[in-house]
């Protein structure tokens, strides 16, 4: 049977910044831990300074939990590559943002460029999982598609699945993490990013040229459909206005 | 050899046969864990306990009542008397004439037991409790039988006299069927109930007129956190399991059996008794009501089984549709503590096997990061007050009276009723203080879904914010907050006067500092008593006082009180939110309406959300708070904001 | 809807106002005002209903009764319309466009309104990728066009080779996506992993000189990187309409075969799918009685089915199914109320809702108010109405 390891950060909730397991990282989770149950090995892989982070993820089932000891500026990625190619994972799962520090989620890709091997988001379920992965990938509203990739693979689990269920406090406390010394690289350059608290999302004001005609065009034109009233039309009219309405939007299936 | 030396011979040989079933009886109750008792307390307490408590519960039954009266009452005379004159002999008319009339009153007590048999009720289980009142008529009648020529009113027919004969018979059917009934029939609950009585665990409640409704603490240390087979149980809890009498009392109390949830507070507790006897059993055979909505389901469990699993004997469901409103605590005669068992049971799940249903999980996990179950930064907890300007304690740091605003502050429902008490306060001149975002859940809820290391960090972090601050009492609006600070906290090392804020207002007001202008043409009202100020801490008077102060025109419910059905809010429930055909809110509603009252007053946060939420023609739903401020003698605008 | 008379604020200033002795206007306060004329309330509905057709074929709506559209040039007569060229741009920039299911949607409309500004600033020219089918960008501010037609499976390695093929043919000075998950996102990241060259994700302010990424719970703050995603607080907005040339661009590539084998969609009923993360619901409330019909509809159309709480309360629905302030709150890009009064707990749970059609018979409930298409009637009606015409639509 294959080895699975899934990425597991330090999870931030989000109001008070206290330590939790990171959601989109507890949805990888779920995945390995329905293959865990078809019989595969999971590993649970974590870089960074602290136990704390990794027993969050404990409490959800046993399984075997690997701290890379790292100091918390350090980039995950160059301890995280050589442990990965020792131990040849078949598939390696991992959340689509991390919950602290940039987020930017490109970690998975750039594992997946340095291995070789297929990235693919979204992930809502392993079907297979032998010298090919077949795996179900998560559509905009509900839908599903059924890809497949050659293993290894890395796969990164869709934002808004469910975390596994059952986390337990005891198991959590018991559970023994292993913790394997790690030499973290220089970050090569001080690049020009900074980091700043942020700032509150707001839709930036439009700049509209062309003068004060195109202003108020800009401001009061709507596509047509907005607000539009029918009373008391027959049942079949109102039906193809639904029709026609929903037809527009590309959101008959049928 | 004369016909009365058979009694003995009978008698002796059920005696041997009921200790061997007794001693398995007490091998398997020594089998749980360990447990404190104070023996000596408790047997010196014994008969105030059984005289006073158990009879005040049992006499609200008045056929029932007079029923175990006349049937145990002539039983345990008779067997007493039976030492005498069978045992050694004395056929004395002093003694047999004693005896004769104790098998008279047995007799006509089994009368009254087989003839509410005949018409049983469905909360009382059949089986073998259908056999009970022939064995203690048949025993009452063998013994009369062969006490007969002590008396001297006939000759000794002599044993082989046909008649002789089948007294005999009768005589060992009724008493081996009850000799066995002292271990695994229903004989047994004279034997275990009287030592539940002894060793129960909360004492407390048969002491103080409030009863002290505390939930026992753990050790979160230990190798397996609650519950999960019967062995798992403290040894007295086992023994109080074996002490129900299946009467379904509770059951009959419980909403959400009547909500069709799959919960049944006796089968909880016969399912316990049921496992502790025997390595393996299944359900079948039991006698009671089954599972609402499950009643096909069979399940199995054992002494070191677990207790509940989809096939075990409590289906987990049951155990997650519970309020903790205690109403079946509240109605047993046996007093057993169905709440406890359920809470032990609770923080296996939820501490060893993380398996609590519907949306609890989430809300445990945002308690785990943020102290509240909303996920709120702390902060935020004031933020519906801002405009009230309450002074924070960290700033004056001494108050008379402290204001918890508990977690009803992140919700509408709650603010509006908490913001409507402090206005009123501040009318009648009282200072309050809170503790603003020092504040955390107090881990009540927590607690009651199990997760009990939960509550502990919370209950420690609050004692240690308290410990810095000087106060005279605690108010809060919440019944929750105030069973936790009051009852749940001292075990943990805070120790405070909690008050509610009914009881506040009730002092306010009966000093002349709130007057109140009479409601014009009001309708009438009713008041809806929250599980956790009314059963659990036993404040059922101030709020009606404060009520009637308000003026005329209160009606009850018909289950108020003590008996007052809960709102379906408690314990979790509403986000574990077990299906089941009807809610419990529509149903206390519907017991609302039916006094045709226009507004159902409550106290409770959690109440006024749950009740609030039923639609349809109701009676509207008023915080108590609230109306007192509608009513204060000044024009509300006017009342200091 | 009722006339109630509304005071009108800016007719009662002009009408207090004097020009006083130094020529400055000076509002007079108190004192006799002559009364303000009552200014009827607008019906919004009727307003809409006088939508006419705007120089695109797309209906107008315009509130002025038809004045302002004359007066626009560039609309009113748009065959003498010349196309803006930008013949020596400063640099390019490269917008990525999702088109997800071959139509041009929301989140493009707002990368290329952003990739223009961009691009004006800089004095440089917008250059557009589309990878499936040729749709018309001339009015969406695009100034060249690379037209792919890529087969319809889920390929990113195929793409991702389009795209290192445009950055080495064109050398665009940024790639600009949309932060969309499978599709911007998506392929932004495989680039900058397979390049090396600096990106930043989910920028939500973008200026010249410096761009905010949000990262976690923070905002990285740098100069423009060659490789941005835009946070959807950015592409709320819409290029100017302006006829531009969107020259067409020839590209030579190859795509080769990737990894990731694409088997095809999995019929899923959607019927029961999680209500938060559905696209189109069928929503019923206490008007809808005709049960069967209201199923039937929903399997049709593979539509979530949805509910108020009344019908979930009283068991018609179950009660995962309710939507609402206790229930889940929606956003799906269609909501479909049939009989629902639009309470404010309802409303509350489909704010995020795209659009909103509504069958219901009261003219005066909240929910026709809200509705994009809100339709008195029937609901028992109009349900099987809609299955019938959508079967004959299956059959041709
Ligand atoms: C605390 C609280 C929380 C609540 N949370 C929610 C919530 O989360 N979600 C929610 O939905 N509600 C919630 N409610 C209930 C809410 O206030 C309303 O009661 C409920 O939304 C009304 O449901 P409805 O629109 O189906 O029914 P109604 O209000 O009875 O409306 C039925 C509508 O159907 C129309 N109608 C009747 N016949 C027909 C026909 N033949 N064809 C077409 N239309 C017809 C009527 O004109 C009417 O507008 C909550 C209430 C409370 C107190
Ligand atoms: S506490 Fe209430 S809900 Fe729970 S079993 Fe007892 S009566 Fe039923
Ligand atoms: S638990 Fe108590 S109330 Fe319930 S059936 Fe047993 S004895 Fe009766």
């Amino acid at each position: 049977m294959a080895e699975i390891v899934t990425l597991l950060s330090a999870g931030c909730h989000p109001e008070t910044g206290r330590l939790r397991p990171a959601a989109g990282d507890a949805a990888a989770l779920a995945l390995g831990l329905a293959l865990r149950a078809s019989g595969h090995r999971l590993i649970g892989l974590h870089a960074g300074p602290a136990d704390d982070a990794l027993r969050v993820y404990a409490g959800f089932a046993e399984f075997d939990l690997v701290r890379l000891n790292l100091s918390a500026q350090a980039d995950a990625l160059p301890v995280i590559l050589p442990w990965l190619a020792l131990r040849r994972p078949a598939l390696v799962l991992a959340g689509p943002k991390a919950e602290l520090g940039a987020g930017t989620g490109l970690l998975p890709y750039a594992l997946a460029e340095a291995m070789g091997a297929a990235c693919i988001p979204e992930v809502a379920g392993v079907e297979e999982l032998a010298e090919r992965v077949t795996l179900v990938q998560a559509l905009p509203g509900g839908r599903r598609r059924r890809l497949a990739a050659p293993a290894p693979a890395v796969l990164v689990a869709a934002g808004r699945l469910a975390p596994p269920s059952g986390w337990a406090y005891a198991r959590a406390q018991r559970a023994r993490l292993e913790t394997v010394p790690a030499t973290a690289l220089e970050p090569v350059a001080a690049t020009a990013w900074r980091n700043e608290p942020a700032r509150p999302l707001a839709r930036p004001v439009r700049r509209i040229r062309g003068g004060a005609a195109a202003r108020m065009a800009a401001a009061t034109s709507f596509t047509a459909g907005e607000g539009q009233l029918l009373v008391q039309p027959a049942p079949d009219e109102a039906a193809r206005a639904i029709l026609a309405y929903l037809e527009g939007q590309g959101l008959l299936r049928s | 050899m004369g016909s009365g030396g058979v009694v003995l011979l009978i008698l002796l040989g059920a005696l041997g046969w009921a200790l061997i079933g007794v001693l398995g009886r007490i091998a398997g109750w020594r089998a749980g864990r360990p447990a404190k008792v104070d023996w000596l307390a408790g047997l010196l307490a014994l008969p105030r306990r059984y005289l006073v408590n158990v009879h005040e519960v049992v006499a609200r039954d008045r056929y029932a009542s007079t029923m175990h009266v006349m049937a145990a009452g002539g039983l345990v005379l008779a067997l007493l008397l039976v030492v005498l004159v069978h045992g050694f002999g004395i056929a004395s008319p002093w003694l047999a004439w004693p005896l004769l009339l104790a098998c008279v009153l047995t007799l006509l007590g089994a009368e009254r037991v087989l003839r509410r048999r005949a018409d049983r009720p469905p909360r009382l289980s059949g089986g073998r409790w259908n056999r009970f009142g022939w064995a203690i008529g048949g025993f009452a009648l063998g013994l009369a039988w062969f006490t007969l020529p002590a008396t001297g009113v006939m000759a000794d027919p002599g044993l082989l006299h046909p008649v002789s004969l089948a007294f005999a018979a009768l005589l060992a059917w009724s008493a081996f069927e009850l000799a066995d009934g002292l271990a695994h029939g229903p004989m047994r609950h004279a034997l275990a109930g009287a030592l539940n009585l002894v060793t129960h665990p909360r004492a407390p409640r048969f002491s103080a007129d409030r009863p002290v409704a505390a939930i026992h603490p753990i050790d979160l240390d230990a190798p397996r956190l609650g519950v999960e087979t019967p062995q798992d149980f403290a040894w007295n809890r086992l023994v109080m399991a074996d002490a129900c009498v299946a009467c379904g009392r509770c059951e009959e109390q419980c909403p959400a059996f009547a909500a069709g949830q799959p919960l049944d507070p006796k089968f909880v507790i016969r399912a316990i008794s049921m496992a502790q006897g025997a390595d393996h059993v299944d359900d079948r055979h039991y006698a009671g009501r089954r599972w609402p909505g499950l009643e096909r389901r069979v399940g199995e469990g054992g002494a070191a089984r677990p207790l509940v699993a989809d096939g075990g004997l409590i289906p987990p469901a049951a155990l997650w549709a519970c309020t903790t409103c205690r109403a079946c605590v509240e109605a047993c005669p046996m007093m057993i503590e169905h709440v406890d068992a359920i809470i032990d049971l609770r923080r296996f799940q939820t501490l060893e096997l993380g398996a609590v249903p519907g949306k609890a999980p989430a809300a445990l996990a945002e308690l785990a990061a943020a102290d509240n179950i909303h996920g709120r930064a702390a902060a935020r907890r004031m933020d519906a007050f801002v405009d009230l300007d309450l002074p924070l304690l960290r700033e004056v740091e001494s108050t008379d009276l402290l204001l918890w605003l508990g977690d009803g502050a992140f919700d509408p429902r709650g603010q509006r009723a908490m913001r409507a008490f402090v206005q009123v306060a501040r009318h009648a001149g009282l200072e309050l203080a809170v503790l603003g975002e020092e504040e955390l859940d107090t881990g009540d809820l927590a607690r009651r879904l199990g997760d009990e290391a939960q509550f502990q960090r919370l209950a420690e972090a609050n004692i240690a914010t308290l410990a810095r601050y000087r106060f005279r009492r605690i108010v809060t609006t919440d019944p929750h907050v105030l069973n936790s600070l009051r009852n749940d906290y001292p075990a943990m090392g805070g120790h405070y006067e909690v008050v509610h804020h009914t009881a506040v207002l009730l002092e306010l007001a009966e000093e002349g500092r709130l007057k109140f202008q009479p409601g014009e043409g009001q309708a009438a009202l009713t008041y809806h008593d929250p599980c956790y100020l009314g059963r659990w801490n036993g404040e059922f008077e101030a709020p009606r006082r404060l009520l009637d102060l308000l003026g005329p025109g209160r009606v009850e419910m018909a289950r108020h009180g003590r008996t007052a059905r809960c709102c379906g809010g408690g314990g979790g429930a509403p986000l574990t939110d077990i299906p089941g055909p009807r809610r419990i809110p529509d149903m206390r509603m519907a017991d609302a309406k039916a006094t045709r009252a226009g507004t159902v007053v409550v106290a409770c946060p959690n109440c006024a959300v749950m009740l609030d939420g039923v639609t349809g023609d109701y009676p509207a739903v008023t915080e108590v708070a609230e109306l007192v401020l509608a009513r204060l003698a000044v024009p509300a605008e006017r009342v200091a904001a | 809807m009722s006339a109630r008379p509304r005071r009108d604020p800016h007719a009662e200033r002009e009408r207090a106002t004097r020009v006083g002795p130094s020529g400055r206007a000076r509002r007079i306060l108190g004192g006799a005002v002559p009364a303000a004329p009552v200014r009827p309330r607008r019906n919004p509905h009727v307003l809409r209903m006088a939508a006419v057709p705007g120089p695109a074929g797309r209906m107008r709506l315009d509130p002025h009764g038809g004045e302002l559209l004359a007066h626009l040039p560039s609309l009113a007569t748009p065959g003498a319309e010349q196309p803006i060229v930008v013949e020596r741009p400063a640099c390019l920039i490269l917008a990525v466009l999702d088109l997800p299911g071959g139509r041009l949607e929301g989140s493009d409309f707002g990368l290329l309104a952003a990739a223009r500004d961009l691009a004006d600033r800089l004095e440089g020219a917008v250059l557009a990728l589309t990878l499936h089918g040729r749709p018309d960008l001339s009015r969406l501010g695009v100034d060249r066009h690379i037209a792919l037609d890529l087969p319809d499976r889920w390929d990113p390695i195929a793409r991702l080779a389009v795209l290192r093929a445009v950055l080495a043919d064109q050398a665009p000075a940024h790639v600009l996506f949309a932060e969309t998950p499978l599709l911007g996102a998506d392929l932004a990241r495989r680039l900058a992993a397979a390049t090396g060259l600096a990106a930043a994700f989910a920028v939500h302010r973008l200026e010249p000189e410096e761009v905010r990424a949000r990262g976690a719970g923070l905002d990285l703050v740098g100069p423009p990187p060659p490789i941005m995603t835009l946070h959807e607080v950015l592409l709320a907005d819409r290029p100017e309409p302006a006829l531009r040339e969107a020259r067409p661009v020839p590209l030579a590539v190859e795509p080769d075969a990737g990894l990731v084998e694409d088997l095809g969609e999995i019929p899923v009923d959607l019927t029961g799918a999680p209500l938060a993360e559905a696209d189109l619901i069928v929503s019923a409330g206490d008007g809808v009685t005709d049960w069967p019909a209201f199923h039937t509809l929903a399997a049709r159309l593979n539509a979530t089915v949805g509910g108020s709480r009344q019908v979930c309360d009283r068991g018609l629905l179950p009660r995962d199914r309710q939507v609402g302030a206790s229930g889940t709150l929606v956003a799906p890009k269609a909501y479909l109320a049939f009989g629902i009064s639009g309470a404010p707990q309802h409303l509350q749970g489909i704010e995020r809702c795209q659009r909103v059609v509504a069958v219901n018979t009261d003219l005066h409930a909240k929910m026709i108010e809200r509705a994009d298409l809100a339709i008195v009637a029937d609901a028992q009606a109009v349900m099987p109405a809609l299955e019938a015409l959508l079967e004959r639509r299956r059959h041709g």
